[in-house]
């Protein structure tokens, strides 16, 4: 049992300063994986029970749905997988992996989500939140201009959270273990208390809202130890032990997830807090390391069942059903002393004792002065699952201290201080087009090949519908489909460049600046609207307990298609490109005349023209006043929604064609960067972080025997990879997946043959199996680096 | 200074050409004309495929990548064959150590048809030697890459020399071509092992397997391919190989492949 009284610190008894006890208790680690433990028996039986339920989960869909009970902290009872044997308990619902509705966001997503599975929300609870209870989506809505609503149907901005949980929030989960809930609830009281500004009547609005939020923070930490009793814990004092310390931390998530279904749900930093307990156990000699690992084990097989009911077009973004558990490992804190522990260890362990997996998002925070030996072993676990990310500690500690977490893939921000409201992203390549056709939108187009019968015969009916102008430049091949008809007017008055008969840089430039802060302010508009509703109809209760009374807020802007805008306007200035009118006099296609400098090339020609468009576009978003006087930032991830994205957009003047995906994030586009993935690097590196502090991501696919002859050999060099990506050129973040193309050919084939096949696409880890057809064939189609 | 080297392309990330992680520089050209090359753009397309870089510019480009070299890494010239441009190479390998002010690690992938002039100067700069060995039987040499072996096992002595009386830690890798029913009878193994023995400078034996990989490239820039008839070797091919050397040879060498 532990007796606080003798851990090291004094800020952290005094008030709520996480990153004090982990800095005062802290044990760094410098030694090698060789002290890990293999998994229990125990931990296999219960891992094994839960595949046969995940198989049923993955081919049905969702292996069950409760839409009877609206999800909240305490809407349902104790659930379990196996209560006998269970370690860490909890469930989301009465099942595992049932999953619940949370009417809150959206009603309509709701409804949408459950009947694509079979399932129908009862009348009567529909009736409670059409009615009577006005949910976020339909608050959002109400306020929406035509400008944005067209700007949102032309896909020009897209994947708002207006319809959904916004996510990216992260409480931290970790204050419920060291103070327990009771003194998190007396903190609060004492806040209402003690703050006069409160009932002041000079800011009128800001006071009340406050005064509501923590009084609905509060209730929320009521309900947590509710839950928590559920279980047959009571969570109001602090954690006694290892075991105690992962559950309390555990219940916290839980409540949160039990909340909000939110895009990304992502869980902090808990790797070196969760190691002062449990070397404080060992040295008591209250647990072996074999049964820490076990507790780290049932931690993560709690996080790995996680699940939220999403409708088949959200999954279209956010492809192969992640939540974004995303946590982060290791680091370097301010004074420059590593963080590693061996519970840095024992997470990513978790990929040997159980088998790769998509969650929890494992990223590790690399810097110059990690360990040796754990950048080898998280190189090796790379090579072994490719089921890790890697983020420059470096680069986001000026931004955000040494206590922070990513929530999500990429975004930075200071755990229990800091928040943000999450953007999506607007399609730049889109804006481009818009630009060059004097504000007119741009025909999309779908290239139909008829390689089978069957594929043949949706091109006969391409054909017949060749007669309503659906169809064109059809033979034996392929039929070019219309999807958007194009030519309506999206931003008045400009040039219609794409009259000239080669498009002129000068102008292009000038005209797409234009539109970018055109887009931009409208973008910001959407952005105030959506996160007002938010806070309003589907406030983050429990989170928010989980932080600061007072936080730092970020409006979190992003964009998608930055290469192929880079490498369209490399062509126009260096390349000769002539636009393709379509009947409507709008460019439906570019002929290309000469060659041009490709972005992903290390070619500061066209990598600055990159790096111009990030810069300028922040510079726009910046000046528009945002709501909570959030801090506008700007990300450079795509999700999987590159293949969406670029579905929904005509040909490029690059040579895209019209309706094939983006490059995902902020990598250059498949197959142009033809100089060796070093240089791709490089010229992703060079966008600057200021510019994007929500996050630059980037994939890094590459062949093992690229990578090096044997294991060992593989492993330097891809320490060599990440030191010089980050250490070197302050790049920002990368996924690696060291993987052959033909296995994932082969797996798309026969998925029984590899069951947890686990592969990084942009900023998460997804399930291949998870993926459609169609998001297969992008990542299969990706630059593989694989050049002797 | 003003001098260009001919350079068909560079590779950011090599992992195999050489210790760590390497910049590799094709360059150009090759007086050898071997029947199975895999680079055979860079060896019979001169011109079209070239690209003209100064001493300057060369390492400019290639300095962008040295972040990632860590302590093994470094720059490796392969091609064709580097030592067709000797002067070139001389001058670029004096300006990396001058102008970096550090110890760069350069790899010469060749097959050492060259001068015993060109050798001695640059010994002085080059890091390690990987000498690709295609065959000891001079007609079968000759028929292989268009020329005769006399001369490479000449300079092989010669540069091993050398190395012997700089002492400055420079040494050889020895590429052997492994190609089935070609290159890998016990006859010629024994052949190549006493060709090796008494070179003092050799710590490690790589072992390249054939590969067909450039069939493609010849078919479309030649019309054919000129290698007919061969197989790619297995790693158990390759084991044999290895094996059958260390029991010839007097030396422990490491083995790469």
């Amino acid at each position: 049992m532990i007796n606080y009284n003798l851990f090291k610190g004094e800020k952290w008894r005094n008030s709520i300063d996480l990153a004090d006890f982990i800095k005062s208790n802290l044990t760094r680690y410098n030694g090698d994986e060789s002290f890990l433990k293999p998994t229990t028996e125990r931990t296999k039986a219960i891992w094994n029970k839960l595949l046969k339920l995940i198989e049923i989960d993955q081919k049905k869909g969702i292996y069950d749905l409760d839409v009877e009970t609206p999800s909240s902290i305490i809407s349902h009872k104790a659930g379990y997988i196996d209560k006998k044997n269970e370690i860490i308990v909890g469930l989301q619902t009465d099942e595992p992996l049932k999953r619940a509705i949370k009417p809150n966001g959206g009603i309509r997503f709701a409804q949408k989500a459950s009947e694509s599975y079979g399932y129908k929300i009862p009348d009567h609870i529909v009736e409670i939140f059409e009615k009577y209870r006005k949910t976020h989506n339909q608050g959002v809505f109400d306020a929406y201009d035509d400008e944005i609503r067209l700007l949102r149907s032309k896909h020009i901005i897209a994947g708002l959270p207006d319809s959904y949980g916004r996510g990216r929030i992260i409480g931290d989960y970790r204050r419920v273990a060291l103070y327990g809930v009771d003194f998190l609830i007396e903190e609060r009281q004492k806040f209402l208390k003690e703050n006069p500004a409160l009932t002041s009547v000079e800011n009128v609005e800001e006071s009340i809202r406050i005064r509501e939020e923590v009084t609905d923070q509060i209730k929320a930490l009521e309900q947590l130890k509710e839950m928590a009793k559920m279980y047959g814990y009571d969570i109001s004092k602090p954690a006694k032990d290892s075991k105690e310390a992962v559950q309390w931390l555990y219940f916290a998530y839980l409540g949160a997830i039990k909340e909000q279904d939110g895009a990304a749900m992502s869980l902090g930093r808990v790797d070196a807090f969760l190691d002062i307990y449990f070397e404080h156990d060992l040295k008591k000699g209250i647990y072996k390391e074999e049964q820490i690992q076990e507790i780290v084990d049932d931690f993560i097989i709690k996080l790995r069942i996680a699940r939220h009911l999403r409708h088949p077009e959200y999954n279209a973004l956010f492809a192969g059903d992640p939540t974004w558990i995303t946590m982060v490992l290791g680091g370097v804190d301010i004074s420059g002393e590593h963080m590693v522990t061996k519970t840095a260890y024992r997470i990513l362990h978790t990929l040997t004792n159980m088998g790769p997996w998509s969650e929890p998002n494992l990223t590790v925070l690399w810097s110059d002065q990690l360990p040796e030996s754990w950048k080898k072993y998280c190189a090796k676990q790379s090579i072994l699952s490719s089921s890790i990310q890697y983020e420059n500690d470096d680069l986001m500690k000026p931004f955000y201290g040494d206590d922070y977490g990513i929530a999500c893939c990429v975004s930075g921000m200071t755990i229990g201080k800091d928040m943000q409201f999450f953007g999506a992203r607007a399609n730049l390549a889109k804006a481009l087009l818009l630009a060059i056709n004097g504000g007119k939108d741009e025909p999309v187009y779908i290239k139909t090949t008829f390689s089978d019968d069957e594929a043949r015969s949706d091109g006969m009916e391409a054909e017949k519908k060749l007669n309503k102008e659906t169809a064109f430049d059809c033979d034996k091949e392929y039929c070019k489909v219309i999807q958007e008809k194009g030519g309506d007017i999206i931003i008045p008055n400009l040039e219609e460049l794409q009259k000239n008969e080669y498009l002129d840089f000068d102008s292009v430039w000038r005209q797409y600046m234009q539109v970018l802060d055109w887009i931009a302010e409208r973008y910001a508009r959407a952005m105030n609207i959506i996160h007002y509703m938010h806070d309003k109809y589907h406030y983050e209760t429990l989170e928010m307990a989980l932080h600061d009374e007072k936080v730092r807020r970020f409006m979190a802007y992003g964009f998608a298609g930055l290469s192929i805008v880079a490498d369209s306007l490399s062509a126009i200035k260096y390349a000769k490109v002539k636009p393709v009118l379509n009947y409507d006099g709008v460019a439906e296609d570019y002929i290309i005349k000469g060659d041009y400098p490709k972005f992903g090339n290390d070619d500061d020609r066209v990598d600055n023209i990159a790096v111009k468009v990030v810069e300028n576009f922040i510079k726009m978003l910046r000046k528009y006043k945002t709501y909570r006087n959030s801090i506008p930032t700007l990300s450079i991830l795509t999700i999987t929604s590159n293949v969406v994205y670029g579905k929904a957009t005509g040909s490029t003047p690059d040579g895209r064609e019209s309706g094939t995906p983006f490059a995902p994030g902020a990598n250059p586009m498949h197959k142009r960067d033809s100089h060796g993935a070093i240089s791709s690097l490089n010229s992703v590196s060079k966008i600057s972080y200021d510019d994007a502090q929500d996050g630059i991501s980037n994939t890094f696919s590459i062949i093992p025997a690229s990578l090096g002859k044997n294991l060992e050999e593989q492993k330097n060099n891809l320490v060599n990879i990440l030191d010089g990506y980050f250490v070197g050129k302050g790049g920002h973040h990368l996924n690696v997946n060291v993987l052959n193309r033909e296995t994932l050919i082969d797996a798309q084939k026969h998925p029984e043959k590899y069951p947890q096949l686990t592969i990084r696409v942009s900023g998460y880890a997804v399930w291949f199996n998870n993926l459609s057809k169609e998001q297969q064939d992008e990542v299969i189609a990706r630059t593989f680096h694989d050049r002797f | 200074m003003k001098r260009k080297g001919y350079i068909h392309s560079i590779e950011s990330l090599g992992t195999v050409d050489g210790p760590g992680i390497r910049t590799v520089i094709f360059f150009q050209g090759c007086p050898l004309k071997c029947q199975y090359c895999h680079n055979p753009d860079a060896t019979l397309n001169p011109i079209k495929d070239t690209k003209f870089y100064t001493i300057k510019d060369l390492y400019e480009a290639v300095m962008k990548n040295s972040e990632y070299w860590g302590e093994d890494g470094g720059i490796t010239f392969t091609g064709g064959e580097p030592l067709a441009q000797p002067d070139f190479i001389i001058e670029f390998a004096k300006y990396c150590k001058e102008e970096s002010k550090k110890n760069i690690h350069l790899t010469m992938d060749t097959c050492l048809f060259s001068s015993t002039a060109i050798l001695e100067k640059l010994s002085e700069y080059i890091d390690l030697w990987m000498i690709s060995f295609k065959h000891y039987d001079p007609i079968l040499h000759k028929k292989l890459t268009g020329v005769g072996n006399d001369q490479i096992i000449k300079n092989l002595d010669f540069l091993d020399n050398i190395l012997s009386s700089k002492n400055n830690g420079h040494y050889i890798r020895i590429r052997y071509v492994v190609i089935p029913n070609f290159s890998d009878s016990q006859t010629y193994i024994d052949e190549f092992v006493k060709t090796i023995s008494n070179l003092k400078n050799i710590e490690e034996i790589e072992l390249l397997p054939y590969s067909r990989m450039g069939r493609e490239k010849w078919i479309k820039i030649a019309g054919k391919y000129g290698f007919e008839g061969y197989i790619e070797p297995t790693r158990e091919d390759l084991d044999k190989v290895a094996k059958s050397i260390l029991e010839k040879a007097k030396k422990n060498y490491k083995f790469i492949y």
